[in-house]
Formats: structure tokens, sequence, C-alpha cells
């Protein structure tokens, strides 16, 4: 059966990703992985679990790369193995085998990291942060993005906090309307 | 997918709120009840200022309401962490000390707002924008017919106020032409139509009217500022332009 257009369409960006985040992990550019994870993350809407799950997987690798404690051979030839796998799956359309490859190897970096953090919040659960704060800066509702990404909801707001989403886009009601709005509670 | 906790060993802290004993059953409410939804409980208590709504409730003709969602995002789910316990354990004593009456909503009410929200916009498909966290709160709302939701969510709030002004945003940062379903997007304006959203900013304001900063004696002004600035940096959609706005009130 033909595929649809749209459908040859996410299929070409799924392999373009993953052959994206392999060439730049391998040539250790940290700031192309950084751009492959914005790129991905406007693609969410298209397939939500396949390129936010692409959009942490690059995020993460960018982290790899710039720690030396994470940098070992072992946790570099497990990331190559998968990665060339998941271009594979991703050149033969099995976007289901390319979604446990990356589940595979995000498991295993979790399981490296508990070895090897520092903070509380490991490498995986900053980088599910990070891409929630950006898709709810984007748009996306908090319990949206908290959804597709797992991220914890005070995490998302703590850090979204920090930025100046609400300062770009968000005035609408002009604060003393909103004040004179509110104080009707009470009188 | 799996996803794996980042703490091998999970201290047990806090246990849950059992709503199922609580909930208090179909009752009737002042319209001027004020809906909370998880988003502005969270930061309230994540800078201390949850007595600022306690002292607001003891002014209201109302109730602040809540719904299980709420309950389960704010209370329930974090109560588990040990990084987010004590502020879940803080929510959940004031439900317990009855600061607020527990609400259910309609399920075709909640279809009905999910449906209008995630199908208002589309390009090759619609654009998938609201989930079930504030759709449950909005619910809650309209089929208790109460006007006041407090809410710090950006989205949910643009959706109710400028949702055009939202699009717009949306092409810009996808870098795609959205197009409105005129039939959607009317029946969420219609559900919508006198709902008004406070901000957690706002209760402070009326909360520092009524003198919750006298505390602070001659820093009264700089307190209540700097506590304005406390709640945006955890996550109240208010720009820096509006804080200095309400702290001149």
């Amino acid at each position: 059966m033909a595929k649809d257009v749209n459908e040859k369409k996410s299929d070409n960006k799924t392999i373009e990703c993953i052959i994206n985040i392999r060439t730049a992990f391998q040539k250790y550019e940290i700031k192309d992985l950084r751009d492959i994870t914005k790129q991905c993350e406007k693609y969410v809407l298209v397939d939500e679990q396949l390129f936010f799950h692409s959009a942490l997987l690059a995020y993460i690798l960018s982290k790899i790369l710039q720690k030396s404690r994470y940098r070992t051979p072992d946790l570099y030839q497990k990331v190559i193995i998968k990665l060339n796998e998941g271009v594979e799956f991703a050149k033969k359309s099995d976007e289901i085998s390319l979604l446990r490859t990356i589940d595979d190897l995000l498991t295993y970096i979790t399981d490296f990291d508990e070895h090897n953090k520092r903070y509380i919040i490991g490498l995986i659960e900053k980088g599910r942060t990070k891409i929630a704060a950006s898709l709810y800066a984007q748009g996306l509702s908090l319990s949206r993005v908290i959804s597709i990404t797992g991220a914890q909801k005070q995490e998302v707001l703590n850090y979204s906090g920090k930025t100046v989403m609400s300062d770009r886009v968000g005035k609408t009601i002009g604060a003393k309307e909103r004040l004179k709005n509110a104080k009707e509670i009470i009188e | 997918m799996q996803r794996k906790s980042s703490n091998k060993i999970q201290p047990k802290i806090g246990s849950e709120f059992n709503y199922d004993t609580e909930y208090i059953g179909k009752k009737k409410f002042d319209p001027r009840s004020v809906v909370c939804d998880a988003s502005s409980l969270i930061a309230l208590t994540d800078t201390g200022l949850l007595g600022a709504l306690v002292m607001i409730e003891s002014k209201m003709k109302g109730n602040l309401l809540i719904t299980k969602g709420v309950i389960d995002e704010s209370v329930n789910t974090p109560i588990k962490r040990p990084e987010y316990a004590f502020s879940a354990i803080r929510i959940k004593r004031a439900l317990k000390s009855g600061l607020f009456e527990i609400i259910d909503y309609d399920l075709n009410t909640y279809d009905r707002i999910l449906r209008a929200t995630n199908n208002m916009f589309y390009t090759d498909r619609p654009f998938h924008l609201v989930n079930h966290g504030e759709a449950e709160m909005l619910a809650a709302a309209l089929d208790n017919r109460i006007n006041y939701v407090l809410m710090d969510e950006r989205t949910t709030r643009m959706l109710i106020e400028s949702p055009l002004e939202l699009k717009k945003h949306l092409e810009n940062e996808f870098r795609i032409r959205i197009n409105v379903n005129q039939e959607f997007f009317d029946d969420f304006k219609r559900l919508t139509d006198g709902i008004k959203v406070i901000r957690s900013t706002e209760i402070l304001a009326i909360a520092k009217e009524h003198g919750y900063f006298h505390k602070f004696q001659d820093m009264e002004r700089e307190a209540y500022k700097a506590a304005l600035y406390a709640l945006k940096f955890n996550g109240c959609s208010i720009s820096y332009e509006e804080i200095e706005e309400l702290a001149k009130q």
C-alpha cells in the first residue's frame, strides 16, 4: 500500500535526524547535537514519541561529550553501535525498533549515570525537563508537555520561571484589570 | 517506554491524600468561588506563600475548589519524591484542614473542552495543545458554574483570553502556517465566556492590601515585590513589566 505524503515526509525526517545524531556524535560536534535537539522539538507534533526521544537522545549525547567522566571507550562504543542500529531501522521505516533502540541506549546511559552522577536529578531527567520547558515556551500546555516528556511538573515550572518566556509572550489583560477581576472574589 | 527513576532508593516520605474518603459530593458553590490549578498551588507552596491564599480564603464569599486530578498533581505524585515531598505535604495539610473543597465534573464537558482546544488549530493535522490537567480544571469550573480559575500556566490562560495571539506565537515558534477550525474555536469561546483567570501574583497583591506583609514592618514594600518575583521565578507566567505594575498598587 502506498504511503501517504505525510508519512513519507515523517520517515525522511526520522532518517535525517538519526543520521545527523550519529554524525554529530562521531565528530564530537556538541553544538550540532544541540541544534538537532531543537529541530526534533519542532517535529514533536508530527510524531510525539519518536521526535521527543530523538531530541532527548541528542541532548543527552551533547552532555556526554561535554563531561570527561562520561568519555569512556565502553560508553562511546555502545552509543555508536546503537546509533548504527537506529539508522538501519530508520531506513527500513521500522519506528518501533528504532524507538526500542533509543530506549535501550537511554537505559544504558541512565545506569552509567547512576554510578557517576553529581546531582540528585540525573542526566535523563534533566533532559526531559529541558525539552518540556522548551515545548511549553513554544506554546504547548504544561500538562501536555508533561505527558509527552515524562518530566516533573515542579521542575518544569521552576526551569520555565527562570526564562523570559512570559516576557516574550503572554501579556493579555493588563495588570490593573486582572487585579480588579481578582478582587471580585472577596467583594 | 519505561522511564527509570533517577534515584535507585526512594525514601518513603509521605502518604497520598485519600480523596475518596474526603470527597464532599455535589454541592452548590457561590459563583465567586475559585477553582485552583496545580501550577498556582505549587508556586505558592514552593515560595512559602500559601499563607496568602489562606488569608484570602477567609475573606472570600465563595470557596477554594480543587479537583482530584489537581490533588494527584500537587500532592499524591510529588509526595513520593524527596525533593518535592515537603511542598506536597504542605498542600496536603491545607487539604486536611479544609482550606479546599473537592469538586467533580461531567465527563461530557471534559471531552468537549479537549475536543475544542485540540482541534481549533490545525495544519495537516490538529494541534494537540492541552491535556487532562487543564481540561479537567475548566470542566470543573463550568459544571459548577464558577467564573474564577486560579492558574499560573500560560497556554490555557492565553486560549481563554487571547487565542489568536497564541496561534501567532505557535506559528512563529514552529515556523508553519496554522489554520483555525471556526466551529471548535467558537465552541471553546462560548464555553469559557465569563471565565476570569487569576494568578498567584494577584492573590498575593490582594493579600498585601489586607496586611499580609505587615509583619515585615519597614520592609513591607520590598518583601511584597520580592515575593512577586519569587512567584515568577517559580513558574507563574507574569512578565517583569506586570510585576512592576502590581508592585505600584
